[in-house]
């Protein structure tokens, strides 16, 4: 990929995990946030694992909450097929 | 069912930050990666260009050159219309100059000129033309901040009308004040239930892998054992590691009805945080209208209570008495022996002791404290120290 950019984890186990982001995205009704973002993991059939997150930040700081729901992660599902496709066409 | 709209954002804005719960995962193959990570190029590039072309609509190009022949010149400054034609087109020219007695009929006669030639021009816009026409000086109107209301709110004043009027005013805003501070607290505490939420899930999850870890490694162990113990003691070793792996199932059974309860409750609470944000946003707004509003009302009578101040000061200067003397005396229906003296200082004071101070505020409400902690009914709205 061109242009590569990298976000920062740091993960529940206490390590830091250096990503790359795909994709960020809003959704219009819920204003939820999300990142989708690779380790550029292959298996033997040449797919990629991609991550899929729900991003807060506030006082707080940057917190990655993972999909919350069975139902948002299914719309995400569609958002990410519906960008795959619009390309194909 | 709802609608899968979205926005493409930067994510560089959350480059670095503490997982909370672990990311859902889906394969995609090379194709469609490219596909997805496409749509992010082509925001980014929109954005630069954007970028580019920003500078040009925010400084259009004036051209000032001479306009072409036949084409109407515009002059507005009127000295110099004494000296040239005011416009260099060919229409009753004779007859309109001959006619113009007066600025006022000129200008009635450009305006009119101007129309008929955008009549003519309908089709072939001239931009530079409009803008002479639409360039008079528009007085943009000073934004007032919160600052500036409050500035103007706890101004001291001199009389206790003013004083009063004014009051109305601190009570009407310190309730939008104190409604704004009770929802940014209530956005607070439901964040915090937020936290909790996320943690509680966390925690959840790291004693259902746990769990999972376990079952693998209990899995792995009978094994090992079926193969190569036989014996009633292996069997017995058998029997508890059963034992643990049903308890551990237990435990991943209760931690992801647990994990889907939370989740929801999550759902809810994040609802609930995004309609306190919204409500939050909406006082502040009413509070910037309020302040829109209401802040010239109150310049106006901190300026007017100062007025009449200083025509007192004249007054009790010319005459040597008292202020309170003086009222008294205006009370007493005296004071038009003294204007009898033609005294400025007192003609200002009457001028001004006639005119109503200013309209009451609609909307009184009851008060218990200012903003910034401090208590209303101490603020200092009354007269100052003569």
């Amino acid at each position: 990929m061109e242009d590569k950019k990298t976000l920062t984890i740091n993960k529940l186990d206490g390590t830091t995990e250096e990503v790359e982001e795909v994709i960020s995205f809003e959704f219009n009704d819920t204003k939820k946030r999300y990142v989708v973002y690779t380790k550029n993991e292959v298996d033997q059939n040449g797919n990629i694992t991609i991550y899929v997150t729900e991003v807060v930040k506030d006082e707080h700081g940057t917190r990655f909450l993972g999909v919350a729901t069975d139902e948002e992660w299914a719309r995400i599902k569609d958002v990410l097929r519906s960008l795959a496709k619009s390309e194909e066409a | 069912m709802m609608d899968n709209e979205i926005t493409i954002i930067d994510g560089q804005e959350y480059s670095d930050g503490q997982e909370a719960i672990v990311s859902k995962k889906i394969k995609v193959n090379d194709e469609k990666m490219r596909a997805i990570v496409s749509h992010k190029q082509i925001e980014e590039r929109k954005e630069a260009t954007l970028k580019e072309i920003e500078p040009i609509v925010e400084e259009p190009e004036v051209k000032e050159e001479p306009v072409a022949f036949d084409e109407p010149e515009f002059v507005k400054n009127t000295d110099v219309e004494k000296e040239e034609p005011v416009m260099k087109f060919a229409f009753s020219r004779e007859g309109a100059y001959q006619a113009r007695e007066t600025e006022d009929e000129i200008s009635k006669a450009q305006e009119d000129r101007i129309r008929d030639l955008g009549d003519a021009y309908k089709g072939q816009p001239k931009p530079e033309f409009k803008k002479v026409i639409d360039e008079k000086p528009v007085e943009e109107k000073k934004k007032v901040t919160t600052e500036m209301f409050i500035q103007a709110l706890n101004h001291p004043c001199y009389s206790d009308k003013t004083s009063q009027y004014k009051e109305s005013f601190a009570k009407r805003y310190k309730q939008i004040n104190d409604r704004l501070e009770a929802q940014i607290d209530e956005t607070k505490r439901i964040m915090a239930m937020y936290m909790e939420a996320t943690e509680t899930g966390a925690k959840l999850l790291i004693t259902q892998n746990e769990a999972k870890r376990n079952i693998d490694g209990i899995n792995a162990l009978q094994l090992d054992f079926l193969m190569d113990n036989k014996d009633e003691e292996s069997i017995k070793v058998l029997r508890d590691l059963e034992d643990l792996f049903n308890k551990n199932k237990e435990i991943i059974i209760s931690t992801t009805a647990k994990i889907k309860e939370n989740d929801q409750r999550k759902a809810e609470i994040g609802e609930n945080e995004q309609a306190s944000k919204t409500k939050a946003s909406q006082i502040e707004k009413e509070r910037a209208e309020y302040e829109e509003r209401e802040y010239d009302k109150l310049v106006e009578a901190n300026e007017r209570d100062a007025r009449v101040h200083e025509a007192e000061n004249g007054l009790t200067e010319f005459t040597g008495i008292a202020d309170d003397e003086v009222k008294a005396a205006s009370q007493r229906e005296t004071v038009t022996n003294i204007s009898s003296m033609e005294s400025p200082a007192m003609n200002k004071f009457e001028s001004l002791r006639e005119q109503p101070i200013v309209e009451e505020p609609k909307t009184v409400i009851g008060v218990n404290q200012f903003m910034n902690g401090e208590s209303y009914d101490d603020m200092s709205f009354g007269r100052r120290a003569l």
